[in-house]
């Protein structure tokens, strides 16, 4: 996997700026013994992002910045803003706890997310639902990155897939998550 | 946080809005009033009016006809004459409102009520006489509505004016209701609009009303439609808490947020109402989906048979009931 993908992938994060070019001849080297207990990194992605429910429906489109923290290489510890549109303007907030599993560089992870939806939102009303319910819903889910790579402390995970659920009483909303880019740079 | 936000949201959606319900008797009794075979008889003679037309010069339009060939079958002369000749019937004051501009020149009838306790208050009651083909649901049901809630409500007192509106050239674009949105400038005098489009076509079969990403809706194409921004989201909530009182049908709310101009909200822009949003008007629009469910939407098989006159009436029976509380209806 490592000696496969290294050739796309440095490049990659060279071109990203994410990585120093000079390093790259580093890169090829496991991240082993001197990693830190704590790796902080500020990330960035988009994608799609959505809460669908049977009484309403709030993002879509958009993408989120935050702060990630990776313990002992192998726990993560992450939360994000961003904004989302197309059902009205939302704000999602989502804070995530998961592990990656390192094969060189390749690492992938899966995380627990707790997602909050906050701003506008499309909302039906039926005889389950009748009136709009303003309290932002909050979904427990989860997210995984199959494609997450990290050279040097900079990571870079395409299409990420997460799904999650929140009671609406009756009922419940389905989170929805599509990344198409996380890219994140360590400090 | 999850456990708080879920006991958050349990408690989150308020009552249905309460009513004054020393109005409901009155309500009711308007609603009865309003007449299956008149309604129907209406659409019959506006889709007679639409077939005896020639359609709209569609060469003004471009070249976009080949694409959109409903563009050369648009007919609307006769039917706002009609809509013209049926207000003054009824002994209300009507006028035409003609506003050339570019390459079209709509022509919107306008028929008033007075109001007796603040007849500066408008209600508009609006719905669209131009259409593609015969049109009976879209929208012959729409104003066969209006002149049905002219007739019976034009018998009543209310406190705010209601004023029937016939809206030109709805499918190029909401061209009439622009147009007169812009006449009415900064004035607060509209109070509310209604707008119908598309009143009449029901149907029981699991799957026959059809969806899209993020607009859910009832499997069954039988329920009326009440649609609204936050603006107006107190005037879809008294709506359904009348059909609740009446059990008149079956209804689904649809609440936009704030002007209701998000890219997600596009097919709830889809009618007459639009204009009024975007302008920051209270207005809620009423239907039964249209594209969402006929199959004659747009196109030469939207004929009378497809339509269900006891539903229709009841959509009406409704509305009015509505019409008449949002307008102050003296005992």
């Amino acid at each position: 996997m490592k000696r496969a993908l290294l050739p796309v992938l440095a490049p990659a994060l060279v071109a990203l700026g994410l990585v120093p070019a000079v390093s790259r001849a580093e890169d090829a080297q496991p991240a082993a013994a001197s990693t830190p207990v704590h790796q902080f990194s500020v990330y960035s992605r988009g994608g799609v992002q959505a809460y669908l429910a049977p009484n309403r429906s709030t993002g879509l489109f958009g993408g989120s910045v935050g702060v990630r923290d990776i313990i002992q290489d192998r726990f993560i510890l992450q939360a994000d803003v961003g904004y989302l549109m197309n059902f009205g303007n939302v704000v999602p907030v989502q804070v995530a706890a998961g592990m990656q599993h390192r094969i060189g560089f390749y690492t992938p992870a899966a995380l627990a997310t707790l997602t909050g939806f906050f701003g506008e939102r499309l909302s039906f009303l039926s005889s389950d639902h009748p009136s709009v319910n303003r309290i932002p819903p909050v979904a427990l889910g989860l997210l995984l990155a199959p494609a997450r790579f990290t050279v040097e402390g900079a990571q870079l995970s395409i299409l990420e897939f997460g799904v999650g659920v929140s009671p609406e009483f009756p009922g419940v909303g389905v989170a929805y998550q599509l990344n198409l880019i996380d890219v994140g740079v360590s400090f | 946080m999850l456990l708080a936000a879920a006991l958050l949201g349990a408690s989150a959606c308020t009552p249905v809005t309460p009513l004054d319900e020393s109005k409901l008797p009155v309500l009711e009794e308007i609603a009865s009033q309003i007449d299956q075979d008149r309604l129907m008889g209406t659409v019959a003679d506006l889709v007679a009016e639409h077939k005896s037309e020639k359609p709209f010069d569609c060469e003004l339009l471009g070249p976009n006809t080949s694409v959109y060939p409903e563009l050369c079958n648009l007919t609307h002369e006769k039917a706002g004459e009609y809509m013209q000749r049926r207000l003054e019937q009824l002994d209300l004051p009507v006028r035409r409102e003609v506003v050339a501009k570019d390459l079209l020149t709509v022509s919107n009838v306008i028929a008033e009520y007075k109001g007796v306790k603040y007849p500066e208050e408008v209600i508009l009651i609006s719905a669209h006489f131009d259409v593609y083909y015969a049109a009976a649901d879209d929208n012959s049901t729409g104003v066969a509505a209006v002149l049905e809630l002219a007739r019976v409500l034009s018998q009543y007192k209310f406190d705010r004016t209601l004023r029937f509106v016939g809206f030109d050239l709805e499918e190029l674009g909401y061209v009439g209701s622009h147009r007169y949105v812009e006449s009415l400038g900064s004035s607060k005098e509209v109070v509310l609009t209604v707008n119908f489009d598309s009143l009449g076509y029901y149907n029981d079969t699991p799957g026959s009303q059809q969806t899209s990403l993020g607009l859910p809706a009832p499997s069954e194409a039988n329920f009326l439609a009440v649609i609204g921004n936050d603006n107006s989201l107190e005037r879809v909530n008294e709506f359904m808490a009348l059909n609740e009182s009446f059990d008149t049908m079956r209804t689904f709310g649809v609440v936009a947020s704030g002007l209701g101009n998000n890219p997600g909200n596009a097919p709830l822009l889809r009618s007459d109402h639009g204009p009024f949003w975007l302008r920051g008007h209270e207005a809620v629009f009423i239907s039964d989906t249209a594209y969402f469910r006929n199959p004659g939407y747009h196109n030469e098989k939207d004929t009378m048979d497809l339509l269900n006159p006891p539903m229709f009436r009841k959509a009406v029976q409704l509305s009015a009931a509505a019409i008449a509380y949002w307008a102050g209806v003296q005992p």
